[in-house]
This record gives C-alpha cells, sequence and structure tokens, in this order.
C-alpha cells in the first residue's frame, strides 16, 4: 500500500463517509421518530378527517436542519478534531462527503414517511381519494441544501442578497401550499387536503424547479467552499 | 534545513496588518517558540502557513510546498492542534481512536496506548467526562499516534495544571528527541515554553522582532550594570545597545552581542537574562528608546 | 552524570552544562576514562533538545575535556592535561574577579580581604591537616 493509493480520491470519499456514519449513525436511527411523530402532529385522529400530509414533511425537514447543522458546525469552525482541516483530507471530499451522507439521510427519513402514509398512520394515506405530492417529498432535500449553503459561506452582502430569494421562495411555497387550508376547508366531497384540485403536473413542476435550485445552491456552495478562507484576528 | 520558512508575509483582515512582513524559519528538530502577546498575529500566521488562509503579499514554504496546495499525503506529515478542538462528549475514547486512525496509513497504536496510560486512560471512558487535562492529553496522544514530522500547536499548555503541562511540554521534548520531530509552538505563557523551545521568534504587531537560537540569545544578550559616570558613548562604541537606562544609581544597558572580551578596563557587574526578561527588551524597544533619546 | 538545569536563570543551558561537567572533572567525581552518556541519552534525559547537547560536547571536546571515539561512545579524556590546570585557573579567576568588584562596592578595604582570603586558607588546610 503506497501513499498516492492510500490518499487516493475514492478513498478519502469513503473514509470520510464511513466518518460521517459512525459518528451520526444513531441519530439517524432514532431520527425515524421524527417522521413518524410528524403524522400524529397538527390534527386529531378520528376527530377529523382534514389530514395535512404536508406535516410529516416539514418535521423531517426540520430534523434534517438539525442534523446538518450537527455535522457541519464544528467542520465550518474547525472545533472538531475530526474536521478536515486537522485531518489528511481535501477540504472539498470532505464536503462532498457530507452531501452524500446528508442526501441520503433526507432520502432514508423521506421514504419513512412514505412508509407511514402507506401504513396509513394517524390517518394519512394512499386512499382511493388521496394522492401523492411529488412537491412535498422535494422538501426535506431542499431544506438540507439551504442548510449547508448557510453554514459553508461566509456571510456577506452577496451571500444575504442571493439568501433572501431562496429563503423567501421556500416561504412563498410554504404559504401557498398552507392556504389550501383555509381556502378549502373540509367538505363533505373532499376530506382531504391538499384536494386534488391542484393538477399533479403543477406539482410535477415544482418539485423539479425545487430539485433544481437544491442542485444548484450545493453546487454554488462547492465552488465557493473550495475558495473559501478561514481564520481571522484573535 | 528547514521545515517552514515564510518570507516577507503579509495578510491583511479589512484595513487591519494582522501579520505584516513575518520572516520565519523553523529548522528541522527544533521545538520553535513563536511567542508574543495575545493579537499580535500568531494564529493568523498559523492559519498561513496551513494554508487556511491566502497571504496577501510574500511567501509560504512547508516541507517545501505551498501549503495552499497541500497533498493529504503532505498534510498527515503535519499534526495540528489548537486551544479549542474537542471532539463529541458522547463518544468513548476507543471509538475516537478507531475515527482517527481510519485518517491515517501510518499509525502508531503502541505509542498511543502506551502514552494513554500514563494518564490512566481506557478504551471505553467517555471523552466529555475525562477532566481538562486528560482531555488535552488525549488530543495530543492522538495526534502523536499520527506519527507527523512538524507539531503545530497553538496555545497548548493554556488553562492546564501544573503538573500536567509539565508532562506535555516533556512528550514534546521526548518526540524530539526520539522521532526527529519538529515543533512550532504560539504561545504567550514563555515561563511555560523556556523549559522546551531552542528557537524562539519573538512577534510583535504581525511581525518578528527578534529570531534566534535560545541558547545564541541567551550568551549574546545581556544586560551591563554600570556606574553612572560611564559614558553612554563608550559603551555604544563597544557594543548594539538594545536600551539603555538609568536605576537607582546604576546604568543599565542591554547589549544585543556580548563578548567577555569587549568588556576589558569595563567596571561592570553582567546580568544574564531568561526568555521573559529577552521578550521584554525586545517587545518594549521601540519604547524604551523613544525615552532615551 | 548527575546534571541539573535552571531553566528560567538566563544562563544558557549549554554553559551550565559545561561548567558542571567541566566541575564534576575537577573535582574527580568524573574520573578521566569514564564513559559518559552519548548525546541522545543525556538529551532525553534532560529533557532538552540534542542539538543542545550535540553543541555541549562539541564544546567540551574542542575543550578536550571529553573525547569520542567511533562506535565506542563519549569518554572523560584520559590523563590531566595543562589544559585542566589552564581551565582550573580560568574558572577561579573568574570567582575571584566578582569576589573584589563585591568587596570595593561594599567599600571593603583590599588589605581587608587579602585578611580574609588568608584566614580562609589557614582554616581549610587546619581542616585537611586533622583528617
Amino acid at each position: 500500500m503506497n501513499a498516492p493509493d492510500f490518499y487516493s480520491p475514492s478513498r478519502q470519499f469513503r473514509r470520510a463517509l464511513t466518518r460521517d456514519w459512525r459518528l451520526h449513525s444513531i441519530e439517524l436511527l432514532c431520527g425515524i421518530l421524527y417522521p413518524v411523530i410528524g403524522f400524529y402532529v397538527g390534527h386529531r385522529v378520528g376527530q377529523s378527517q382534514v389530514y395535512p400530509v404536508i406535516v410529516p414533511f416539514l418535521v423531517t425537514a426540520a430534523f434534517l436542519f438539525y442534523l446538518t447543522r450537527r455535522l457541519c458546525l464544528p467542520e465550518v469552525k474547525r472545533s472538531s478534531v475530526f474536521c478536515y482541516f486537522n485531518l489528511p483530507q481535501d477540504r472539498l471530499m470532505a464536503l462532498d462527503a457530507h452531501v452524500a451522507f446528508l442526501g441520503m439521510a433526507s432520502l432514508w427519513l423521506t421514504v419513512w414517511v412514505l412508509a407511514g402514509s402507506l401504513l396509513k398512520l394517524g390517518g394519512a394515506g394512499f386512499t382511493a381519494c388521496y394522492r401523492w405530492h411529488p412537491d412535498f417529498v422535494m422538501v426535506p432535500f431542499f431544506t438540507t441544501a439551504l442548510t449547508i449553503r448557510h453554514l459553508y459561506l461566509k456571510h456577506g452582502m452577496a451571500f444575504w442578497r442571493d439568501s433572501v430569494l431562496w429563503y423567501l421562495l421556500l416561504m412563498t411555497w410554504l404559504v401557498w401550499r398552507f392556504y389550501g387550508i383555509i381556502e378549502q376547508p373540509s367538505r363533505s366531497v373532499n376530506n382531504y387536503w391538499p384536494d386534488r384540485s391542484l393538477s399533479l403536473t403543477t406539482e410535477w413542476a415544482t418539485a423539479a424547479i425545487m430539485a433544481a435550485v437544491a442542485v444548484w445552491l450545493v453546487h454554488t456552495t462547492r465552488i465557493q467552499w473550495r475558495q473559501r478562507q478561514i481564520g481571522g484576528i484573535r | 534545513m528547514n521545515v517552514i520558512e515564510t518570507r516577507d508575509l503579509v495578510r491583511y483582515f479589512g484595513a487591519v496588518r494582522a501579520v505584516s512582513g513575518m520572516d520565519l524559519a523553523v529548522p528541522t528538530g527544533s521545538i520553535f517558540g513563536l511567542l508574543g502577546e495575545n493579537g499580535c498575529g500568531k494564529t493568523t500566521t498559523i492559519n498561513l502557513i496551513m494554508g487556511a488562509l491566502v497571504p496577501h503579499e510574500g511567501t509560504v514554504r512547508v516541507f517545501d510546498e505551498d501549503p495552499l496546495s497541500f497533498t493529504p499525503a503532505t498534510r498527515a506529515r503535519i499534526g495540528y492542534l489548537a486551544d479549542e478542538m474537542a471532539l463529541p462528549g458522547w463518544m468513548t475514547l476507543g471509538e475516537a481512536i478507531g475515527v482517527q486512525s481510519s485518517f491515517f496509513e501510518q499509525w502508531d497504536n503502541d505509542a498511543l496506548w502506551r502514552l494513554l496510560k500514563r494518564f490512566d486512560l481506557h478504551a471505553d471512558q467517555v471523552f466529555g467526562q475525562l477532566s481538562k487535562g486528560q482531555k488535552r492529553w488525549f488530543l495530543i496522544v492522538l495526534i502523536v499516534a499520527q506519527q507527523p514530522d512538524l507539531l503545530i500547536l497553538d496555545e497548548p499548555s493554556g488553562g492546564l495544571d501544573v503538573s500536567v503541562r509539565r508532562q506535555f511540554l516533556d512528550l514534546l521534548v521526548d518526540l524530539v528527541n526520539d522521532r526527529d520531530m519538529t515543533v512550532l509552538m504560539a504561545s504567550h505563557i514563555l515561563s511555560d515554553v523556556e523549559r522546551v523551545v531552542d528557537h524562539v521568534a519573538f512577534v510583535k504587531a504581525g511581525k518578528t522582532v527578534c529570531q534566534s537560537g535560545l541558547e545564541d540569545l541567551k550568551t549574546r544578550v545581556k544586560r551591563l550594570c554600570l556606574p553612572t559616570g560611564t559614558h553612554r558613548h563608550e559603551i555604544e562604541k563597544r557594543f548594539t545597545v538594545l536600551s539603555m537606562r538609568e536605576q537607582s544609581g546604576t546604568l543599565l544597558a542591554t547589549v544585543a552581542d556580548f563578548e567577555p572580551e569587549s568588556l576589558s578596563g569595563l567596571e561592570c557587574r553582567v546580568e544574564h537574562l531568561n526568555l521573559e526578561e529577552l521578550f521584554l527588551v525586545y517587545n518594549t524597544r521601540r519604547t524604551e528608546e523613544g525615552v532615551v533619546s | 552524570m548527575y546534571l541539573t538545569i535552571e531553566h528560567n536563570s538566563g544562563v544558557p543551558v549549554s554553559a551550565q552544562i559545561v561548567a558542571q561537567v567541566k566541575y564534576l572533572v575537577i573535582s574527580g567525581q568524573l574520573e578521566p576514562g569514564e564513559r559518559i552518556p552519548s548525546v541522545r541519552a543525556l538529551a532525553r534525559e534532560l529533557k532538552v533538545n540534542p542539538t543542545t547537547v550535540a553543541r555541549i560536547y562539541r564544546q567540551l571536546e574542542a575543550e578536550e575535556i571529553i573525547c569520542t571515539q567511533a562506535g565506542r561512545g563519549t569518554f572523560i579524556t584520559q590523563g590531566r592535561s595543562s589544559l585542566t590546570l589552564a581551565e582550573k585557573r580560568r574558572q577561579i579567576v573568574a570567582r575571584v574577579r566578582e569576589l573584589v568588584v563585591e568587596s570595593g562596592r561594599i567599600n571593603l578595604d583590599y588589605t581587608e580581604l587579602r585578611k580574609l582570603v588568608e584566614m580562609e586558607i589557614a582554616r581549610i588546610e587546619q581542616k585537611e591537616s586533622r583528617s
């Protein structure tokens, strides 16, 4: 085993990913609880048929925000021994490993939300009059990408100018989707929220935009992180 | 052969010149003390040496490479420990060792456990429950086990008990003795450092005001205690005078190039200066000169 | 070879050790031909940098107080050379000079000083003859 081999990009990547797994696997396993609990938050089972299926996704997104912070903050602040700065590791490689790990974590938890829907937890479920909403599925991924960007970039003027746009975009989407609750209280014809009036095509299009923006956020973060300088006067 | 070499290094933060014209040469196998008061640019210099910052002017070479393009293999030769570094509190030492060791091609487990035993540390202990001294010891041992060729320590013994500090510093000397390691140590606690360093650089306002082997410095720089009647220019003719002042009937002249031979015919007592006094001589030099002239 | 170092004294470590080794040789605590530790061993024992110890050994070798035999180790030079005598004289002269300067500072008469030195020598001679 010679030196260049030991430090080859693929092995560096694998090591960094293993490190993330060793440090955060417990959180991933316990994290299942959050989407599951999400099914029972915001409505009373048995009293109303209106089920806000968005809630488990939002709870999952909140948990992913917390996990991303725990994973990335010590790295950015260099306060952990295990951050890229103290290890023979390319800093971009370390970020890529985090992105991969968090991407898988988002997928893992989202799968649990979908599984919960199949199991009709809290009254949710893919019944005949209820259908699947692609743009909800994108929320955890989008939040993770936004958090990564927030943690890794320097908070200068340019950062806030762009960020305001993305945060507004997320908020607008939330308001737009929640608006349905106020606008369309449970009706006998349609006991489920969101209703089916929004076409599936629109939802797919929204999801696609969110996915594209998330990828773009991570991509620009990578570029800026590679060039970012650390440290200040102490 | 120098492990670290910086030349005319300049780094701004906004309008502040945190490092302004730093020249360092850290020889292989030395314990090099980067000494200065808080906020004088020590940490920024270390960040430049580690490639975390891009210099605005000047160059840095470490192992004859540019830190901005360190390969991981070169990076593995450098062990770095800063004051605020820690591990997740819930981790057991065994787990931490497992994670850390996976990143290094050369890992010395024997040395690791031998050193951990000195502080009664076991694999199943939890990091968060260790004492402050034990934590620091564990971290330095973790870094020693990487078998680095260069150790960069930023305020390594701050806030530790005397006995821990002593063991810590002795470990550094042992490492240099046994492994030809080079140590760069930034500190503002001079009495601590004096035991172990053999090269020093005094830093003031982002610049080295003195850089030398400590033995050499202690041999060269002396304070002469002369009777008040002595002509000042008589001393200035023989020596390079760093500072001169009168105090309770004695003329005190600190000279930078003391030789016993140059004293001939001069009635005086020679005082030795320890590291703290040497530091003060160089650090307050400008103001003292102002008073004299 | 027992040596102590005062790190915070201001006297260079090498000067401290050279003086101590010379003293040990002059006072007979280190015998001619006696083996002394290697550079690394002494550095480890004293917890000082090996380059410092190497510098000390170079100086002692230059003054022919020790000699290094390749592959065998470092030894105290055989046979009391005239250099040792010169060195004795040099070390004593330094002390005497301090003594004289100090006496002048406290306004002690030089005849008084001479008398004191004579008295001290007489006292020690007496003690030695008795034992």
